[in-house]
């Protein structure tokens, strides 16, 4: 199966490149069949990919051990699912996986794309190609999944215990389709700057594109906390570790191309922006990955050091140099159609969105690479640390939540005092008076205070846009409030959906500011003996060792430390967290133990119980107890944010007839000015 | 020989306690099929100590506030990345973390003040010792550069946005009367298409 894996990736090779020369030399402009040979060169590709993606599972599988990748990653004890996983497990093999993605997103670009963009699909076909020839030429030339070894081991090394986690089947992949499918808007971009169709056509024809890619890499990053902090041990779920920022990167930019292509859509501007916005997004895609595999910035997250770091970072160079200058060419066909009339319109508030948004980016990509930049000027190797992006990042954040609630108060264009005053007294005085209870109370942290009452704030712009939306609804129609609930949401889902992913973000804000309460105690206890931990909330955990039993399961040795757990004097139960020694098939280990946490949560706190080893071998059990307020609203929230993004992208909705009513407003503008 | 005899108490006695051996059996299998039972502080041995990481008791330092803070500002050396406290709660393999928090107890006790421990840690390490670089120098940039982007952004866009305005404003006072109803009958607009503009216009503006 190698060879056949290892042809289909030459195979690849040349039909890709056969793809990106003829959609980029334009000769199918003159000749309409040349046309489908681009569409079909693009199956193909995807075709010739997949064989090559089930040559590797099949070798995982079959436990082919002579191929290096296998014997790597997987041994004969590990469960069926993490061997599937284990496609993308390692660096050679998540190449071919994001290869063969991104073919198949390719491929459905080509077909589902409306036939009134098709003028636009050749260029598509050419980038995306390139893109996929790239990854390619790293698999055959630097990293290739199919290397063989010289003897076949009797077992693979398995797969590193951190990862044989429901939470690692399924984050990497969802991050991953996140990071590739951004190569279609990207390509449609570039397609509409070659081709000089420069109109809102492109726009629209991604539209969905950017939802699906902001939604996976949403999905991804929510994943990756849930991972961290059911793994990891530390107790905690983001760690601004370089690989951790290189995904929130993207989702930055992507995030203030959502809100900046709605001026665009409706007005006309912000036209070089976006296209700057969706190219800035993709080459941050691609620098996460340099990220990730280079090795070029210490990571707990990185894949081993090696020299796909060099590719990546020409064809981020690359990549960059020929976007931007395609740009700078078509920079005077990108004029906007309409003008920004007031400081006091939705216009400006987005554009204080972008602002902050992209302002935040900046400052995670400039932490990320201030350590290389200090050693570049003063040859001093620093460390740029959680305390260094708290103390620059919480107040941009603050700053984006304020944002995240005024900009759906003000109308577009032009906002009057009346109407400021109409639309923000209920909001404000929700956040003032949670502010004031806070500090009531007894609350006295400055950021966890501002991050409530601004959710609250934030909460209060949601509810009245609601409650407007229905009550409008029941003088027009009386229906109902449920009837009038569901409809006005089914009838503008863009906007409605919208809400429901600002309700997603200032949950999961509010929860962030539950862990400057968090707290951590260590104990030693012999079976019987208890430790008191204090929550913040002033009730009393009692905490007592039960003792410790070892076991064998599936393809470890687990040794179980069991905790009674009170609560103020009531039995909430045994809590158990593990070491795990995993094993190969003939027993002998393979990695160092590793933990496996004890997690009890509710609504308003989780009980985090790590058993950190034993006592000279005894039963005698150290453990880390942590109490971390809020982290269940952070789950919650994701949940939110994703069901908000799915309502958003839903088919149908009213979008075009939302847009169709907005343009309706500005026609009366446009022929009171004296016409277009 | 005689046969044992049972009184009629003695097996009534001995069922009960059967009973309850049974029924106390089931309630400790319910709770938990691993857990042992509560001891009263004895340690026996585990069966395998060799899968379970050696650890030292946990001292009363281990707990100190001031010392957990400190921790979390000061990088372990391992190569991991992540501050001394969070290497020595979480990765159970370093042995480089509960040295390094053992140095900070002992300098601790030698009467030494935080900004004592962190400048000592520095001479020793180097400056990436501290989790988050010392704002001074070059070091500024690093700290202010985001912020001061931030705030020259929303100083140009602010200007920028109210020039515009000014240049609308200018604009519009050569249409300066003309509101909707006048845009719509100059463009010809039946008093039925004015009135649904309108309600698209209000529609749109909430």
């Amino acid at each position: 199966m190698t060879l056949l894996g290892q042809f289909s990736l030459w195979v690849a090779l040349l039909i890709g490149s056969w793809c990106v020369v003829l959609s980029l030399s334009g000769r199918w402009r003159e000749r309409p069949d040349l046309e489908r040979v681009i569409t079909r060169s693009v199956y193909a590709l995807c075709v010739a990919l997949l064989v090559a993606t089930l040559s590797l599972w099949k070798g995982l599988i079959s436990h082919d051990f002579n191929i290096e990748y296998v014997a790597a990653y997987t041994s004969r004890n590990l469960p069926t699912y993490y061997i599937v996983s284990a496609l993308w497990a390692g660096q050679k093999g998540s190449l071919l996986f994001w290869a063969v993605v991104l073919s198949l997103f390719a491929s459905a670009a080509q077909l589902l794309t409306s036939r009134r963009h098709a003028a636009l699909l050749p260029y598509v076909a050419g980038i995306t190609s390139a893109v996929v020839v790239f990854f390619v030429i790293v698999m055959l030339f630097a990293a290739n999944p199919f290397e063989r070894l010289a003897f076949t081991p009797e077992d693979g090394r398995g797969l590193n215990p951190q990862l044989q986690n429901v939470g690692m089947v399924m984050h990497p992949p969802m991050l991953y389709l996140g990071y590739i499918s951004i190569t279609i808007p990207f390509a449609f971009a570039v397609g509409a700057l070659l081709s000089r169709r420069l109109d809102t056509g492109w726009i629209v024809a991604i539209r969905k594109w950017t939802l699906v890619s902001w939604l996976f890499l949403s999905i991804g990053i929510v994943l990756g906390m849930w991972w961290a902090y059911v793994e990891l041990g530390w107790g905690g779920y983001w760690a601004w570790d370089p690989v951790e920022n290189a995904s929130f990167l993207p989702w930055l930019t992507m995030t203030a191309f959502l809100h900046s292509v709605m001026i665009q859509e409706k007005r006309g501007m912000l036209k070089r922006w976006n296209v700057a916005l969706i190219v800035a997004t993709f080459l941050l895609s691609i620098f996460g990955t340099f990220i990730t595999r280079s090795g070029v910035i210490a990571s707990v997250h990185s894949f081993t050091q090696s020299s796909v770091g060099y590719f990546f970072l020409a064809f981020l160079l690359l990549a960059g140099v020929y976007a931007f200058t395609l740009l700078w060419t078509r920079w005077p066909e990108l004029e906007p159609e309409g003008q920004l009339e007031s400081m006091l319109s939705r216009e400006a508030a987005f554009l204080f969105n972008n602002l902050a948004l992209v302002g935040i980016a900046f400052s995670v990509l400039w932490g990320t690479l201030f350590p290389i930049l200090s050693e570049a000027v003063r040859g001093n190797k620093i460390t740029v640390g959680p305390p260094f992006f708290n103390r620059v990042n919480i107040p941009l954040g603050l700053f984006l939540l304020a944002l995240t609630g005024i900009g759906p108060l003000i109308a577009w264009r032009k906002a009057s005092v009346q109407n400021l005053r109409r639309q923000f007294a209920l909001p404000v005085s929700a956040g003032l008076a949670t502010a004031a209870a806070l500090f009531g109370t007894g609350m006295r942290d400055g950021y966890a205070m501002m991050a409530i009452a601004l959710g609250a704030f934030v909460l209060g712009t949601v509810v009245q846009e609601f409650y407007r939306g229905m009550r409008a609804r029941y003088r027009m129609h009386g229906e109902s409030p449920l009837v009038a609930f569901s409809r006005l949401i089914g009838r503008n889902r863009r906007r409605y959906g919208g809400y429901i992913v600002h309700v997603g973000i200032l949950t999961m804000f509010v929860a962030f500011a539950g862990m400057a309460f968090k707290v951590d105690q260590e104990a030693t206890l012999k079976p019987g003996e208890s430790a008191e931990v204090r929550s913040p909330y002033g009730h009393t955990y009692k905490l007592t060792h039960m003792g410790v039993s070892q076991y064998k399961a599936l393809n470890r040795f687990v040794s179980a430390a069991s905790v009674q757990v009170e609560r103020d004097g009531r039995s909430l139960g045994i809590m158990k967290s593990e070491k795990r020694q995993h094993v190969d098939s003939f027993g002998r280990p393979t990695f160092e133990p590793s933990t496996e946490v004890g997690i009890r949560s509710d609504l308003r706190e989780d009980l985090y119980i790590v058993y950190a080893g034993s006592v000279d071998g005894t039963e005698e059990a150290v453990y880390r107890f942590t109490v971390n307020p809020l982290v269940w609203w952070v789950w919650f929230a994701g949940v939110v944010l994703i069901l908000g993004g799915l309502l958003t992208m839903w088919p149908g909705g009213g979008g075009v007839a939302e847009t169709r009513r907005s343009q309706a407003g500005y026609e009366a503008v446009l022929v009171g000015a004296g016409g277009k | 020989m005689t046969a044992p005899s049972v009184t009629r108490r003695g097996f009534l006695g001995s069922g009960l306690g059967l009973g309850l051996t049974l029924l106390a059996g089931r309630s400790a299998l319910g709770q938990d099929a691993q857990a042992p039972a509560a001891g009263g502080g004895d340690r026996s041995r585990l069966f395998d100590p060799s899968a379970v990481q050696e650890r030292r008791p946990t001292v009363a330092a281990d707990n100190d506030a001031v010392t957990m803070a400190l921790e979390k500002r000061l990088k372990c050396q391992c190569g991991c990345n992540l501050d001394i406290y969070t290497c020595r709660t979480t990765d159970f393999t370093c042995t480089t973390s509960p040295a390094l928090h053992r140095e900070i107890v002992a300098l601790q006790g030698q009467g030494r003040s935080a900004q004592e421990i962190l400048d000592a840690f520095v001479q020793e390490y180097g400056e990436q010792a501290l989790m988050a670089p010392k704002p001074e120098g070059f070091n500024l940039a690093g700290y202010f550069v985001p912020g001061v982007l931030m705030l020259l952004g929303v100083t140009a866009l602010t200007a920028w946005i109210m020039r515009r305005q000014r240049q609308v404003a200018l604009a519009s006072t050569g249409t300066a009367g003309l509101d909707v109803d006048a845009a719509a009958a100059a463009a010809g607009a039946t008093p039925e298409e004015i009135e649904r503009l309108k309600r698209a216009l209000a529609e749109v503006e909430d």
